[in-house]
């Protein structure tokens, strides 16, 4: 990976099985930070216009291998990277994504990929400045997700691996092979773990924690004066 | 063929040979491939031989958003580089082995080196790109046309002026299109020669005229698919029409069903 020293700015990321309470954490550290005038810039998985149509059609129609599964998300990581990531970064902000490499990585290898093949392919993302690991226990994750009997998208569920001919079924199996792959990452890239079951102020205290020490190097907006 | 892929075997990949065989044109923009691909084409199915024809972005899954998002000129060169490898690993898989497997002759018009060429004059790491192109499968034969710049350029000139793309513009800072096309042709051309090596490519000289270049290809190629003819049969002389694709008429029919099939296919995804 791109050391993030070549940056003035700070990458921060979350990382976690569905239901893990990723996402919520890094809104609510999203907006303490515009709350503190710091230069944000967040990144969703996913997220980019250029490839979204292929996405959205190989998902729709089911074309897609976990090959493609693989190389279509790398292009939406690579064009978020060139786009929205890099020149922030450059210029200063705090870069905030949710989901980054290892979301590829888990999901990835769980569907069959070669794993040293899927990590070379991500080799020229950014290093974070701090990644969070969101730790839960599986039926914690699945009781928030499955509560509301949602409909599950078929990638979503895992349904192309053929676990299981009921959704819900197929989306445990596959949940627990993610969550597997999870744990073999924290180390590997030293992600901060924090535990998903607590409160949540409670965890979005010890991210402020974490992520504070770093906050020096992000530029901050000047006071608005109409709001003294 | 033999199933031998680059780096990384596909999990799919259960068998040591594919009854069919995988030959590629490779070269540079303007060289003559696809009139070549066509000729080919006659020529093998005529003397009994099934063929299956792709090229760059004619996958079902990519095909036509990649080409729409080069003509925003907003992509940046690696999620290019991967965009190309998402259509061309849908291609392999859902195309390419299947056909391969069925016993026919696969016939494309670029493989990978042309992405990979293309990836390294505009900077790309050598390991990571062939990395990723890793799980290609080595063909059975890959025909290089060559051409000299000189002959790139009139060919350039007489098929409709310069290209954004083929110009290298997305990352030349050059006074004009043309210096811009120079450039990158001569960047291009210095890594073909490099592969033509570590890949083993059959240069084919591609600065005559199409018959003696088809001449030469059809030498190459009868060699390597000759004990797949059928019977006592031997290979024909047909080849069809020998005028160069870009030089025929366009057809309004097959304009009109393109262009419907893309609306059906955008409303359909609205």
């Amino acid at each position: 990976m791109i050391s993030d020293d070549r940056y003035r700015g700070a990458l921060f990321i979350v990382e976690g099985i569905d239901g893990s309470g990723k996402s919520t954490q890094i809104s609510l550290l999203h907006k303490w930070l515009l709350s503190q005038r710091y230069s944000v810039f967040f990144s969703e998985w996913n997220s980019s216009d250029l490839v979204k149509r292929t996405t959205s059609r190989g998902k729709k129609k089911h074309l897609l291998t976990p090959l493609t599964f693989s190389l279509i998300h790398a292009t939406d990581f690579a064009d978020r990277t060139e786009r929205n990531i890099v020149p922030p970064l450059k210029a200063g902000a705090a870069v905030l994504a949710d989901r980054y490499v290892c979301t590829a990585f888990a999901r990835d290898v769980s569907r069959g990929v070669d794993p040293a093949w899927v990590r070379a392919m991500y080799d020229f993302a950014v290093q974070p400045t701090v990644g969070f690991y969101f730790r839960v226990p599986l039926d914690v994750a699945l009781g928030r997700i499955l509560a509301g009997r949602p409909e599950l998208k078929w990638y979503e569920a895992g349904m192309d691996l053929g676990l299981s001919e009921d959704p819900y079924e197929s989306f445990k199996l596959f949940q627990a092979r993610i969550l597997e792959q999870y744990e073999k990452l924290v180390e590997e890239y030293g992600l901060h773990v924090i535990d998903g079951t607590l409160p949540i102020s409670q965890q979005q205290e010890q991210v402020r924690e974490i992520v504070r020490p770093y906050l020096d190097r992000v530029i901050r907006r000047p006071e608005d004066n109409w709001m003294e | 063929m033999k199933v031998e892929p680059y780096w990384l075997r596909l999990p799919e990949l259960t068998e040591e040979y594919f009854p069919g065989k995988l030959i590629v044109l490779e070269g540079t923009d303007g060289v003559g491939r696809s009139t070549q691909t066509r000729l080919l084409k006659n020529w093998l199915e005529s003397s009994g031989l099934a063929v299956f024809d792709t090229g760059l972005t004619r996958s079902q899954l990519a095909g036509r958003d990649l080409n729409e998002a080069k003509q925003g000129h907003t992509m940046g060169p690696r999620t290019a580089l991967l965009y190309y490898g998402t259509d061309f690993a849908d291609r392999l898989e859902n195309e390419m082995i299947p056909a391969l497997k069925a016993g026919y002759i696969v016939l494309t018009d670029r493989y990978i080196f042309s992405l990979i060429a293309r990836a390294l004059v505009r900077g790309a790491d050598r390991e990571w790109i062939e990395k990723l192109y890793g799980f290609a499968l080595k063909p059975d034969l890959t025909l290089y046309l060559k051409a000299s710049l000189d002959e790139l350029l009139s060919r350039c000139l007489a098929s409709g002026g310069f290209d954004y793309w083929e110009s290298g513009m997305d990352y030349l800072h050059a006074e004009t299109m043309y210096d811009a096309f120079v450039k990158h042709q001569t960047a291009l051309l210095q890594e073909f020669d490099h592969m033509s090596d570590e890949y083993g490519f059959v240069v084919v000289d591609a600065n005559r005229g199409i018959r003696d270049v088809f001449n030469s290809l059809r030498n190459e190629i009868a060699t390597v698919v000759a004990d797949m003819l059928p019977g006592e049969q031997q290979f024909t002389d047909f080849v069809g029409q020998f005028r160069p694709v870009e030089d025929q008429p366009p057809t309004h029919k097959t304009e009109l069903t393109e262009m419907l099939r893309g609306l059906l296919s955008a409303l359909e995804e609205e």
